[in-house]
């Protein structure tokens, strides 16, 4: 009888200590940058913590490697950009959309300043006829493939222009090499996501062109642009974890919106270390009003980011909004 | 010893039940996401090769690579020549040869898009530093190793330095030196393409690094047959150019080389 009681006490303290033992949770991001913003926060602010999260964050460098390890099952999540769910849908991969971290397009435009004063631009020049003065220029993005390089399709189409016949599209890769490719004028407009062409403004030779993360873009006023994203059979079965994800990432948001950028970028700095302060601080600035405050994913984000993948003739099927996300885990 | 139909007819079955294997596991062992099928492969290969838009992309690579290669492997071979009959100039750059071979290329790489810019340039640079250390070791350990007893008959026997160099030096390195063309070829299209993976507007690499970017498990292992493809042909051209400079070795040994490589 004693036995018994020790036996059924000691299962009973088992399962007390394991339920409060945080849940190992895996995700991955592409880079270290400020659209990874409700990521650094949640961990540095404690918000994971208080979900009892303990969630191991790996950038790839790079995007492409995040979405396939969570495709492979290797992690848990991955807050990426949404576009990778509906190019992995087009190959036969689904995946699904829990909650949207930035839904406002994160990239910027920077022109090199000895173009922009042969095209006469400025940065306050209006945008349609900045697009406009893209014709026979050489447009540098990240990598083949990549979110630069739709947007950029995306915008020249707009403006009329064929890419590759009136406005030349290449790769030049991110962070150093982007800004070599400008300063040494191999491309003459390129884009990314801050603080990159912060670093080429700040550093003298390149000017401001299309400023997305302060909506410049009226016709692109939501995007997918950092998203927590999870397999079908996470959602299927880890329901408890996912809304202890979005619930921290949210608290991120929320949190980042009541305090002063210094504050924001204060609390960034241990996972942004490389970064200097001022540019720390200027991309805060950039991403706060970018950031969601309920995590919601909206119809008409997936709406226009499917226009911009159409638009540069890499999506052969739109997909439906209720294929790839859903909005059931949000705070209530 | 096989002769070379039933040795081609040997390497074609090889190759046939490694694709029969590939096709019968996708979709059964292997989710075909990650590595598609031959049969889709090949369709999209006869795709890019019907319309024509794989050609601007190889001819890319191949001018780097070649370009590089020719470059690298000339100042390899010549450096290698040169400090192998220079001793003492050996002995005062073994240092600095050696910590410049240690220093990963690869890793070099984003630093030569941002010295050399974003086009070929970069790439072939890239290439040449590659080849020209595979060809440097090679030629000047063939240097060292001339068999010293058959260059001091050739000097009791009153040959001039040029004479000893043409009929023992030369033809005494020309193996090593193909073994290091041989060895270098297929670094010199790896280091083109991963100059292409970093910043190219063009290229098989962009194509590749293009067609996974987009989930394109198909495409991306169409450029790399392609690749594969170019490879085994270059390597094909090199044993032949060495059969030709080796012509004066016994036959039965030039035989054996060849079966085994």
């Amino acid at each position: 009888m004693i036995n018994l009681a020790i036996t059924i006490l000691s299962l009973g303290c088992l399962s007390l200590a394991h339920a409060q033992a945080p849940k190992k949770v895996k995700i991955t991001i592409p880079v270290i940058a400020h659209s990874m913003t409700p990521v650094f926060l949640a961990q540095n602010k404690g918000f994971f913590a208080d979900e009892k999260l303990e969630v191991d964050v790996t950038s790839t460098n790079g995007g492409g490697p995040d979405i396939r390890a969570l495709i492979a099952g290797d992690v848990d999540f991955s807050f990426t950009t949404g576009d990778n769910v509906i190019l992995a849908q087009q190959e036969g991969k689904k995946l699904v959309i829990v909650m949207t971290g930035l839904n406002r397009l994160f990239i910027n435009w920077a022109m090199h300043k000895d173009v922009a004063k042969s095209k006469g631009v400025t940065e306050s020049t209006p945008l349609a006829e900045k697009i406009k003065a893209l014709k026979g220029l050489t447009v540098g993005v990240t990598n083949p493939g990549a979110l630069t390089a739709h947007l950029a399709a995306f915008v020249v189409r707009k403006a009329g222009y064929n890419p590759q016949q009136d406005v030349n599209i290449i790769p030049v890769g991110s962070g150093p090499t982007w800004l070599a490719a400008l300063e040494n004028r191999k491309v003459d407009v390129a884009l990314t996501a801050p603080p990159v062409p912060d670093t080429a403004i700040s550093r003298g030779f390149a000017i401001l062109l299309i400023n997305n993360a302060k909506g410049e873009d009226p016709s692109i006023p939501e995007f997918l642009m950092e998203n927590l994203i999870a397999r079908p059979e996470t959602v299927a079965k880890e329901g408890d974890t996912i809304r202890r994800m979005v619930r921290a990432l949210t608290r991120a948001n929320q949190w980042a919106g009541q305090n002063k950028a210094e504050q924001v970028a204060d609390t960034l700095k241990p996972s942004m270390a490389t970064i200097q302060p001022d540019l720390l601080l200027a991309g805060v600035q950039s991403v706060l009003p970018a950031l969601s405050k309920d995590g919601r994913t909206s119809e008409r984000s997936v709406q226009i980011t499917q226009d911009i993948l159409e638009q540069a003739g890499i999506l052969k099927k739109r997909v439906a909004f209720s294929e790839i996300v859903t909005n059931d885990f949000l705070m209530k | 010893m096989i002769n070379r139909t039933r040795l081609f007819l040997y390497r074609l079955i090889f190759g046939l039940l490694l694709l029969g294997f590939w096709e019968l596991s996708s979709g059964r062992l292997i989710d075909p996401f990650w590595v598609s099928s031959p049969s889709l492969v090949f369709v999209y290969l006869y795709g890019v090769i019907a319309d024509g838009s794989i050609f601007g992309h190889l001819a890319i690579t191949l001018y780097e690579t070649f370009t590089g290669f020719f470059i690298g492997a000339i100042f390899g071979i010549g450096v290698g020549f040169a400090l192998g009959r220079r001793e003492m100039l050996a002995q005062i750059l073994d240092p600095y040869v050696v910590a410049f071979n240690g220093i990963p290329r690869i890793a070099l790489a984003p630093l030569f898009i941002i010295w050399f810019g974003i086009g070929p340039t970069s790439k072939f640079i890239l290439v040449v530093s590659v080849v020209f250390f595979l060809t440097f070791f090679n030629t000047y350990a063939g240097v060292k190793g001339v068999d010293a007893e058959l260059k001091n008959i050739l000097r009791i026997m009153g040959a001039s330095e040029r004479q000893m160099l043409m009929k023992v030096t030369l033809p005494s390195i020309i193996p090593w030196i193909t073994t290091g063309l041989k060895i270098s070829l297929p670094y010199a299209i790896v280091a083109a393409v991963v100059g292409e993976f970093i910043a190219a507007g063009k290229g098989l690499g962009y194509l590749i690094n293009y067609n996974t970017s987009l989930f394109s498990t198909t495409g991306a292992l169409g450029g790399i047959l392609v690749l594969a493809f170019v490879v085994v042909v270059c390597n094909e051209a090199i044993n032949r150019a060495e059969s030709y400079l080796l012509r004066w070795r016994p036959t039965e040994e030039r035989k054996s080389e060849g079966e085994l490589y």
